[in-house]
């Protein structure tokens, strides 16, 4: 569904994203992971138009998205969600996933749905099916870190993306909320949605991704599922430091 | 509003057989006082120049066509921006009247009227592209520069805008249906017209998905790219439409007054927009005619001692920032709430 041929981007000299290569099969949960600043959220931007590339291409179901502008892949279905959670914060919940359904009623060229959509109903969906519906006349910028998180998921949502990129989705939420949250992730996964997402927090990538790819200075230092990447030398060599025995 | 109201009150509870009469009741009355206030609004902005003297029937004028102006700037600040080009911007919308109404040309007025708004747009279109790279600080200088530089413009292309001195014997608008607009009273119902209807289709336009998308960008841009918002196009749009309105503005400013030279397009004008802007706050459209009203009269009252006037109306602004950021209109929203807090309880009282 989305595939990365040696993506590179630069600041001065210094590669960010260095020939980053892998693919995001439609229908799973794929986890970007890695250190801090090892260029997972640059890898991000790139993907969704916020950062143009230096060099390589980005392809989404076949066709070249690298360097368009935010709104228009958005268009082509691929929406993503920000590392510091980003609502209409003067407006309700509800209000916000209205606004959400811009690219279906707000007459630009998407792909992505059906335009005789019944707004309505489709905020109704969505508030039942991220346990929404009581806070839905709250005002977004009053709702606790978790909720927040989630409504920014349901304004994703109601893009009706084909791919849906979420930077750190958990960071920062307590052990209910990222319980909560993983949850709303998992289900959207089983709706259809195939997910991508960056984490830096080790435990609940394993237990939420089907595959992972690992990076660190903007390089891939693995690839594979949850299980093999737990026990890849470098990605503990990425995480912890060499051992011991390995200065002798 | 009506059926929230009702709403609300079923939310509370418990009432009798008797409390849906009670609530008719108070809802009868709320209609009652707001088809009296419309009514009181129309009558006195309708009767209003008769009681005036000459003097302050053309301020009654001008007061109109600063409405519309701030009107045109309110639309402009929706999408996040405060532009410091709207005076000069306005000034196009001026010299279009002003050159095409002249005799080698003989445009009629009325013709000019959709050209000058054609002319502030395309002009405010063309600009947007460098000023609305820009976002806050940088948005006011990069306007700032821009409208200076339309400003020097009127002051250096002699030939086409008369220079200083600027142009003269504008004549006022040819008769419709038998009616003249060489009168105070009947130009000002001209242009009382106009801004009713601008303002009608600016809340219509506000109400609207585009104007809800714009407020939207406002709010939140990066927020608003990752859903697919164009937010480029929508803040254009907000700005070009702004700026037509301000054109508009500036041909019945140019031809009440029948004169116009660059000075009028200065920042004394651009401030007191500004001002007005601020003072009334820009949540609803009301806010700036709350503020510009306030600011004329502060103007008016303190006419013997206008060297005060900006003094008094720099005080206001700070004062507005510190005790009400969100302007007069926010006071006098949450005055008339609780105004029907007090009504509704006095009717549960009574009942």
């Amino acid at each position: 569904m989305l595939i990365l041929k040696s993506v590179t981007r630069r600041f001065g000299n210094l590669a960010a994203v260095d020939g980053l290569s892998f693919e995001v099969k439609k229908g799973e949960i794929f986890g970007l992971m890695g250190p801090n600043g090892s260029g997972k959220t640059t890898a991000f931007n790139l993907i969704s138009g916020f950062l143009k590339p230096s060099a390589g291409e980005i392809l989404l179901n076949g066709q070249k998205i690298g360097g368009l502008s935010p709104h228009r892949i958005a268009g082509r279905g691929l929406v993503r969600t920000f590392q510091i959670t980003s609502v209409y914060s003067d407006w309700t919940v509800r209000q916000n996933i209205e606004m959400g359904h811009h690219l279906i009623l707000g007459g630009s060229l998407s792909t992505v749905a059906d335009r005789r959509v019944d707004l309505e109903a489709s905020c109704e969906t969505i508030l039942t099916f991220l346990r929404l519906k009581e806070y839905e006349h709250r005002k977004a910028g009053l709702l606790p870190a978790g909720l927040r998180r989630t409504l920014s998921i349901a304004t994703a949502m109601a893009c009706r993306p084909l791919l849906l990129l979420l930077d750190e989705p958990l960071a920062g939420l307590n052990a209910s909320e990222k319980l909560a949250v993983g949850g709303s992730i998992s289900q959207l996964r089983d709706n259809g949605v195939t997910i991508m997402l960056v984490e830096h927090d080790v435990r609940s990538m394993m237990s939420l991704c089907d595959r992972l790819v690992v990076i660190n200075f903007g390089r891939k230092i693995a690839e594979g599922e949850p299980q093999e990447i737990r026990k890849n030398p470098d990605v503990i060599e990425a995480y912890l430091g060499r051992s011991e025995g390995s200065y002798a | 509003m009506k059926v929230r109201w009702q709403k609300n009150r079923a939310d509370v509870g418990d009432y009798g057989s008797e409390a849906p009469t009670a609530t008719h009741r108070v809802i009868n009355l709320r209609t009652w006082v707001l088809v009296a206030s419309i009514l009181g609004a129309a009558f006195a902005a309708l009767f209003l120049p008769f009681l005036l003297s000459t003097y302050d029937k053309e301020i009654l004028v001008l007061f109109v066509i600063n409405v519309m102006l701030v009107l045109g700037y309110r639309t402009i600040t929706t999408m996040g921006g405060w532009s410091f080009a709207h005076t000069a911007i306005m000034g196009l919308g001026s010299y279009t009247m002003a050159i095409l109404t002249q005799e080698e040309f003989g445009v009629s007025f009325w013709l000019t009227l959709p050209l000058a708004a054609v002319a502030a747009g395309i002009f405010s279109a063309l600009l947007s592209y460098p000023v609305l790279r820009t976002r806050g600080f940088y948005f006011f200088l990069s306007t700032f520069a821009a409208g200076e530089a339309l400003r020097q413009s009127y002051k250096q292309f002699t030939g086409i805008t008369g220079g200083t001195y600027g142009i003269s014997f504008i004549p006022r608008p040819e008769s419709i249906l038998g009616v003249s607009f060489e009168s105070t009273i009947s130009y000002y119902y001209l242009v009382l017209i106009f801004t009713i209807v601008i303002a009608i289709m600016l809340i219509m336009f506000n109400g609207s998905r585009f104007g809800r998308t714009i407020t939207a960008v406002a709010q939140n841009e990066e927020l608003s790219l990752s859903i697919g918002i164009n937010t480029r196009r929508y803040r254009m749009i907000a700005f070009v439409l702004g700026s037509a309105i301000a054109g508009v503005a500036g041909v019945f400013f140019a031809n009440f007054n029948g004169i116009i030279n660059p000075a009028d397009f200065g920042s004394s004008l651009m401030f007191k927009v500004i001002a007005a802007a601020i003072v009334g706050g820009v949540r609803t459209i009301w806010g700036p005619i709350l503020g510009l009203f306030y600011l004329t009269m502060l103007e008016e009252l303190f006419f013997s001692y206008a060297d005060w006037v900006p003094l008094l109306w720099g005080v206001s602004v700070i004062g507005i920032l510190i005790f009400a950021p969100n302007g007069l209109e926010s006071i006098a929203t949450s005055f008339l709430t609780r105004c029907r807090a007090s009504i509704t309880r006095l009717f549960d009282a009574l009942t």
